[in-house]
């Protein structure tokens, strides 16, 4: 017999008693003999056929009505005569801008260095997912004109303006400006809140709170003109650390050490390496939950993984069931995903935080990059298990178009 | 691999003399029982019932642990056997079928839970009536953190180890239960093991039930 069996069957046996005295108490068989019975009996019922043969008159009418009556979804046109088809990249050089021009005659251009897709277009609007760098957005207003633009973890819902939109991925901040009309935004921090002409949104990382700002505010911070973008630097610096952080830290715990201040300041690298002077093991032994996670950020824009893993690892491991230890779970899965480049391990960290916060603030972008880290992992059927997944929670998400050509790829296999 | 101990004697087993006691099964024999299924007899449905709900019960609570919607699940067990009770040719073959089918369930479940829909893992802290004798917080807190490793594991690894090192299945009954080869299963259980305690040397609730030479490495 073999020692692991031996534990296992010991371990086994323990479980068993506990989860049968758990579970004799809390399930009533003869409640469940009755719902059976009641089950059955509904089964056995004649007009059934009847209904399914009027739905399946209806869904026949259905079908014809929406490819006779349907309005035609619009086309665009990336740069001067180029077609754009949805879902494709498009990709501005880092030496001039790209326009894309939409057939209701939106026009959004893309900033030198920036990259977007349109991941779903009809008739009423179009699905616009930023994956880094600036757009200006120029969205020509109808009573039904429906347009979403995706930023990172945020939606802007779009109805007629314009507004200057920018996204870094890695430092995860987002800053959007209204030049004209308004738009609601939702996200993280931000539940449907309209962002009015001449307003400002700063986002200075997912996990810091969303800054709004007014039109004072805005047009002082973006050098007194309403055309040129507000650019990330020009905007107030991001709180000290003990604002940035205030309620973070534990109750209790020693006051703000360097790293603190300066990875609150944006001194990555040099946080990181402050803390290492201090000793990262001690750090990650009497850090509070918010600075743990300012030191994994810390290391994670600046490039250092392992340390970033650390630190999100001491996070879950001293704070486990948190709504940051989940966070944690989703940054480990982007730092496996996008800087060890292993997308095994990614699906599983993605995984984690979807089954400890399938809610959460980030579900949709897990969710999401929980298909591309199982596709890239080539295990197709998990992937595909993923793309479906995705498709009923977040069928209109900016991963969706991923999730159908993952769907489709299987078909084309099988 | 050695042979299992089984953890069959359980506390379904009141359960099921309730359940019997109240009136008598009124088709004995397994093949009066299906062909009286197949005809849709309600008296059949409750003798179906009450032979093996505890059984299923004891198979989906092992795999899934405690769990707020394990009454459903143990419903659907029925609902979907029934719906499929036609395809059963060889009478004998009831119980493990009905065995299967309940282990493919919570499969399902599993798979479900994983996209986040349903499974509210139940709080162990918040059980009113857990047993005084086996209600130590250490040996609470080994189930809730077996359950977390499971939860971390393949579904499939997860479902053979529960079946076989919880359950008590003997590795032919476990290749019937999940429709794979007696070859398959081995190789699934052996697999779904070592991938247990990797993750579950990490909890010192379960550590301490590792064998010194595991500990050491042997796993």
């Amino acid at each position: 017999m073999g020692t692991a069996d031996r534990s296992s069957r010991n371990l086994g046996k323990h479980v068993a008693q506990q989860v049968d005295a758990l579970v004799s108490n809390s399930v009533d068989l003869a409640s469940g003999r009755a719902r059976l019975v009641d089950a059955a009996a509904s089964r056995r019922s004649p007009r059934l056929p009847r209904i399914l043969a009027l739905a399946a008159a209806l869904a026949v009418l259905s079908v014809v009505a929406f490819f006779t009556l349907r309005p035609k979804p619009m086309t665009f046109e990336i740069g001067a005569s180029s077609a754009g088809g949805v879902g494709s990249w498009i990709a501005a050089p880092p030496d001039r801008d790209v326009s894309v021009q939409f057939s209701d005659g939106s026009r959004i251009g893309l900033e030198p260095g920036a990259r977007a897709r349109v991941v779903e277009l009809d008739s009423r609007g179009a699905h616009l997912v930023l994956e880094r760098g600036s757009v200006d957005a120029n969205v020509v207003h109808r009573s039904s004109t429906r347009w979403l633009v995706s930023v990172g973890p945020y939606n802007v819902r779009v109805t007629g303006t314009r507004f200057h939109a920018t996204w870094d991925p890695i430092k995860e901040q987002f800053t959007l400006q209204m030049i004209d009309g308004s738009v609601v935004v939702s996200g993280p921090g931000v539940k449907e809140r309209p962002v009015s002409n001449g307003e400002a949104l700063v986002v200075q990382g997912t996990d810091q709170p969303p800054r709004f700002l007014d039109r004072n505010a805005a047009s002082s911070a973006s050098m007194g003109s309403s055309e040129p973008p507000l650019a990330i630097s020009a905007l107030p610096l991001a709180p000290s650390a003990s604002a940035a952080h205030e309620g973070m830290t534990d109750a209790g715990a020693p006051s703000a050490p360097a790293w603190n201040e300066l990875a609150a300041s944006g001194q990555h690298r040099e946080a990181v390496e402050a803390a290492e002077r201090e000793g990262y093991d001690s750090v990650l032994a009497s850090a509070g939950e918010g600075d743990l996670m300012l030191l994994g950020d810390a290391a994670r824009f600046s490039g250092r993984a392992a340390r970033s893993i650390q630190a999100y690892q001491a996070v879950r491991r001293r704070f486990p069931g948190s709504e940051r230890a989940a966070h944690a779970a989703f940054l480990m899965g982007k730092v496996n995903a996008d800087l060890f480049r292993n997308p095994g391990m990614a699906a599983r960290f993605f995984d984690t935080y979807l089954a400890e916060q399938p809610g959460g603030a980030f579900a949709r972008e897990a969710s999401g990059r929980l298909i591309e880290a199982r596709r890239n992992s080539g295990d197709s059927a998990a992937a595909r298990n993923a793309a479906r997944r995705y498709l009923r929670l977040y069928p209109q998400g900016p991963h969706a178009a991923l999730a159908r050509t993952v769907l489709k790829e299987g078909d084309d296999d099988e | 691999m050695s042979p299992p101990t089984v953890n069959r004697s359980n506390r379904f087993a009141h359960a099921r003399v309730r359940l019997v006691s109240s009136e008598r099964p009124r088709h004995a024999d397994d093949s009066a029982l299906v062909e009286a299924l197949k005809q849709g007899d309600p008296v059949a449905l409750a003798d179906w019932y009450d032979r093996f709900a505890p059984d299923v019960l004891r198979v989906l609570s092992r795999i899934l642990g405690p769990d707020l919607d394990l009454a459903d699940i143990h419903h659907d067990v029925f609902v979907r056997a029934l719906s499929s009770i036609r395809t059963l040719n060889d009478p004998s073959a009831l119980r493990p079928w009905l065995i299967s089918v309940a282990v493919h369930t919570a499969r399902t479940a599993i798979l479900r839970r994983n996209r986040g829909r349903w499974l509210r893992f139940l709080s162990f802290g918040l059980v009113p009536d857990m047993p005084a004798p086996v209600a130590t917080r250490e040996s609470v807190e080994a189930v809730r953190d077996v359950y977390r490793v499971l939860r971390a594991l393949p579904t499939d690894d997860r479902v053979v180890f529960a079946l076989r090192f919880i359950d008590g299945m003997e590795l032919q009954e476990i290749a019937d239960a999940c429709g794979v080869s007696l070859a398959t299963a081995k190789r699934r259980v052996a697999r779904a093991r070592d991938r247990f305690w990797t993750r579950a040397r990490r909890y010192p609730a379960l550590a301490e039930w590792l064998d010194e030479e595991v500990r050491d490495g042997d796993s």
